[in-house]
């Protein structure tokens, strides 16, 4: 064996260390990429995740508050395998503006929202090229860890998703327990903020310690959203979150997207063109993979460009 | 109506059929336990519980004997081997299932699915070669390593499919806070799939404890208590499966009842875990 063949199969050990414990598939075939492998928090991930976890002053301090997050794509593709999901999206994601993202059924949407944290990086057969910027650095940069970028960018799903075994408390402040803070005021103090954010404290706040699954379901979604909020992210990425709630359950949700984009970011997935009307700042539409326009939601939909555009916000198809 | 007729006779037919394929499953496991019953009944007094066994000449001239060296070396050996199995099996099984992508999965299945069809007594050869041979001696970890081979592959099997059943998004809601993944895992999934995993455990723990081959040469048998409680890991110890196969090809009728004796308790054992484990998996229908 010479020294290259044993550098290279040492490499997929660290690898596949590295995979078991962030779910991060690739790494530089470099000797900075040993140091990091073994060190996953060098350098800069290591003063945010310091941060995040540092506990009382610190916790206060993390959040978009203090300097937004700029983020857009260049060139963003995701194949599964020879299939196209999404092809070559470069969209800016306004700051503290809600985007929403719309288009038939299979254009896509899902795939671009999920490029957006790295959550592709559990799904074997997809892969990702092009960049996703986030403050000017690409997210899928060898040195990143998708860890950390998923606590700036959070993303809540299609169906609610309660941890089951955990009471409504800790469904909350689980993001900051399990990453070591556990001063009990501070994490109660976090619980009441998410959970005042996604309007649920009211319903909730005598039973706490309650089964999250004893939610109804639109409290169990609003429920995710607290939980997202809790971590305070800058981003907020959200796939249809109303589309399995009724009417009123909509409506808060909707509410609720209008008073967070104060603080946060937000990307939204819509099949409803009267949701992505009210609550949006600017709307992109997809269509087979590909990007057709995007602009301000009320230039949008008032006056679309595309013919394609056109039709489908009229419901010709779709 | 000649119709409607002949359908219900096909019907009764079938229903007829179904009852004597279960009667055919049950009658055999009828006439074992009775037959180990009526026939061990009368060896297990107190002495069976107390006394170790000794040589034949003991049960012959009617003096005391029993097999209590046997039943704190079944514990022993079945409980070691699942020190060992459990937290293996279990990370197998963590492997399996939430790490689809991983490069060493297909392996890690493969080798876990041939570890399984493998015969229990080249699971003791195994531990002969791995244990007994370096140590010198036949002993009870080399028994409870053997064991533990057997019931690895069911514990991993059985841990991924009770992970398995877990929704997927449950772990994506996970990581959508920042969770990594080890964390997602622990204090997620396990929880939310642990009636899966003790019910697993408890099968492959039933599964192990009725096997003799593994422990013929590896464990190898003893017919006396030890004289320091480490004799139970580091020297040959007696277990309920293998003793009850010795007693059983021996020439003594004393024994041979002590032999039935020997199945109640293990089939009783048996009996007891598999009773546990769907107890365990009874409680998730309710929640
Ligand atoms: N895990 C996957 N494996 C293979 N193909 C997928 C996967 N997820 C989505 N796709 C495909 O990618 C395309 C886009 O899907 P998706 O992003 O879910 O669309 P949308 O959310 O807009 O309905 C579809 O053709 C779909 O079949
Ligand atoms: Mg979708």
């Amino acid at each position: 064996m010479d020294y290259k063949s044993i550098k290279k199969f040492t490499m997929k050990i660290l690898n596949s260390l590295k995979t078991l414990t962030t779910g991060n598939k690739k790494l530089p075939q470099t000797a900075s990429g040993l140091a990091l492998a073994t060190h996953p928090q060098s350098g800069t991930d290591a003063a945010s995740h310091i941060e995040i976890g540092a506990g009382s002053n610190a916790h206060s301090s993390v959040g978009s508050a203090a300097k937004p997050a700029r983020m857009e794509t260049r060139g963003l593709t995701v194949m599964y395998g020879k299939a196209t999901g999404v092809h070559n999206i470069s969209i800016p994601i306004h700051t503290r503006k809600v985007t929403a993202l719309i288009g038939p059924s299979g254009c896509g949407k899902t795939t671009f929202l999920r490029a957006l944290n790295r959550m592709h990086d559990l799904t074997r057969i997809a892969r990702v090229t092009g960049e996703v910027l986030l403050d000017g650095k690409n997210i899928y940069d060898s040195d990143i860890n998708p860890v950390l970028i998923r606590r700036r960018i959070g993303m809540v799903f299609q169906k609610p998703t309660p941890f089951p075994t955990m009471s409504i408390f800790d469904n909350v402040v689980a993001g900051l327990k399990l990453v070591g803070i556990r001063n009990r005021s501070i994490l109660n103090e976090a619980c009441e903020k998410a959970l005042r954010q996604a309007a649920l404290f009211d319903e909730v706040k005598d039973r706490l310690g309650d089964a999250a699954v004893s939610l109804s379901g639109g409290q169990q979604q609003r429920l995710s959203i607290a939980r997202a909020l809790a971590v305070e992210p800058e981003v907020l990425l959200m796939d249809e979150p109303t589309s399995s709630l009724d009417p009123q359950a909509t409506n808060r949700i909707e509410e609720l997207i209008h008073s967070l984009k104060k603080e946060v970011t937000i990307v939204i997935i819509t099949h409803n063109m009267q949701q992505a009307a009210r609550v949006s700042d600017y709307t992109a539409f997809f269509y087979m993979g590909k990007l057709v326009e995007m602009g301000k939601t009320k230039s949008l939909f008032t006056n679309p460009r595309q013919k394609k555009t056109e039709e489908y916000i009229t419901g010709r198809f779709g | 109506m000649k119709n409607l007729r002949y359908r219900q006779y096909r019907d009764r037919l079938m229903e007829m059929l179904l009852v004597a394929a279960t009667i055919i499953v049950l009658v055999p496991l009828l006439i074992i336990i009775v037959h180990v019953v009526v026939n061990g009944f009368s060896a297990l007094n107190w002495e069976f519980f107390t006394e170790e066994l000794g040589s034949p000449s003991r049960a012959l001239q009617e003096r005391p004997t029993g097999l209590v060296h046997t039943i704190i070396g079944t514990v022993v050996v079945d409980f070691l081997a699942l020190a060992i199995a459990v937290p293996v099996g279990i990370g197998a099984g963590i492997m399996l299932s939430e790490y689809p992508e991983h490069m060493l999965n297909p392996t890690l299945r493969v080798m876990n699915d041939t570890l399984n069809g493998m015969p229990a007594i080249l699971k003791g050869l195994f531990a002969f070669v791995l244990i007994v041979k370096p140590m010198g001696t036949f002993s009870g970890i080399s028994g409870a390593v053997a064991l533990a081979f057997v019931m690895l592959p069911i514990i991993a099997r059985t841990t991924e499919s009770a992970l398995l059943s877990i929704p997927w998004t449950i772990r994506e809601a996970g990581l959508a806070i920042g969770l990594p993944r080890w964390r997602v895992v622990l204090s997620t999934v396990i929880p939310a799939a642990k009636t899966g995993l003790v019910t697993g455990i408890l099968i492959a723990f039933a599964r192990a404890a009725g096997e003799a081959a593994p422990l013929l040469f590896t464990s190898f048998g003893n017919n006396y208590l030890p004289n320091h409680w480490s004799g139970f890991i580091l020297e040959p110890v007696d277990t309920l499966p293998q003793r009850l196969y010795s007693l059983a090809i021996s020439p003594y009728a004393e024994w041979h009842a002590m032999g039935w004796a020997a199945a109640i308790l293990l089939l009783g054992f048996v009996i007891l875990c598999f009773t546990a484990a769907r107890l365990a998996t009874r409680k998730r229908f309710k929640t």
